[in-house]
């Protein structure tokens, strides 16, 4: 797999911030390696990961005044040390869709370091989004839909939060 | 009620950014193991087996950034950029080649694991099996000793982390 993850933001404070996010990655990918050894599927990282979106997804639900709103939401999601670590890019944010691409990733960057192969490097982006899903969760008229990722091969990270109708 | 002491004094916003890294970090630690464990997994077992080869691989590679692998001097400025100085309010009390010995004042690990209202037993428990990534790192590099005093998680005011060069043969 030739993968497509080079960082275009290199400063001090960036590359610290990602420093740790790469030990993130290494603490993820060895715990389910070691469970996995000792009978375990990856469905507890699963619950793990899911369980921080949701504390995560919460505390932002319960700041937010009105959380139908995108562009409320939109003020929040992604706007914090995150947007300079995975080079976020919003492509589109209005009423109905928020739209970011993200360009870098230190998780894929640590986890090909480490020398796992284009499947589990896909399915450990996947798990570690669980994250955002159940952030998308914690709002009922909003649903998360993740997009081409740059595990998968591609250039960016689509991730897409979309009001739903109901 | 808690008796761990666990107060930060430096507050610049950078300090903050990467503190809320590491919390993010020891929070997936705790969810991960505590998952596991719901299934029958000893932490003691494979948790403590994860954390060291994550020290392991972090040990490796400061190696590629030290000329001298014997050096502690060298070592302490690779294992304590000056950003975890100050995200984990460090003392330096002793750095020559043959001892590196630094408190920590203060522990974003241990934060994050008051946040998440586990026993003072319980983050000590986290607490050891986190410092295991230290012994990973430590692991590397055959000519130091590393050895972990009291610690913040323990009720302490500090942690005390100290490194000794042992001769080799």
């Amino acid at each position: 797999m030739n993968y497509v993850n080079k960082p275009k933001l290199t400063n001090k404070n960036v590359k610290g911030l990602r420093d740790i996010s790469a030990r993130r990655a290494s603490t993820i990918a060895l715990m389910i390696d070691e469970a996995r050894k000792r009978g375990l599927d990856e469905s507890f990282a699963r619950n793990a990961i899911y369980q921080y979106g949701k504390a995560i997804g919460s505390a932002l639900f319960a700041r937010v005044d009105n959380p139908d709103d995108m562009i409320e939401f939109a003020k929040y999601f992604g706007t914090d040390h995150n947007h300079d670590i995975y080079e976020m890019e919003t492509v589109t944010s209005d009423e109905s869709r928020l739209e970011i691409d993200f360009h870098f990733c230190p998780y894929v960057e640590q986890w090909i370091k480490m020398g796992y192969s284009p499947e589990d490097i896909e399915l450990l982006c996947d798990i570690a989004m669980d994250g955002d899903r159940a952030i998308g969760d914690c709002f009922p008229k909003i649903e998360f839909m993740l997009g081409k990722t740059i595990a998968q091969g591609y250039p960016v990270c689509q991730i897409r939060f979309i009001k739903t109708m109901t | 009620m808690s008796n761990i002491i666990n107060k930060s004094t430096n507050q610049e916003e950078i300090v903050l950014q990467v503190r809320k890294a590491i919390e993010h970090r020891a929070t997936w630690m705790y969810l991960l193991m505590n998952e596991a464990r719901k299934r029958g997994l000893d932490w003691d077992d494979f948790a403590r087996s994860a954390i060291f080869q994550c020290g392991c691989i972090h040990g490796t590679r400061f190696q590629e950034d030290i000329n001298d692998l014997s050096n502690l001097e060298e070592f302490s400025k690779t294992f304590v950029p000056e950003i975890t100085k100050k995200v984990f309010e460090m003392e330096f009390l002793e750095v020559d080649k043959e001892k590196f010995y630094v408190d920590f004042h203060y522990c974003p690990l241990v934060n994050a694991w008051q946040k998440l209202d586990l026993s003072d037993d319980e983050i000590d428990h986290l607490c050891d099996i986190g410092m295991d990534g230290d012994r990973g790192i430590a692991s590397q590099f055959p000519s130091f000793k590393f050895t972990l005093g009291h610690t913040i998680a323990q009720g302490y005011r500090s942690c005390q982390v100290r490194f000794n060069k042992i001769d080799i043969e």
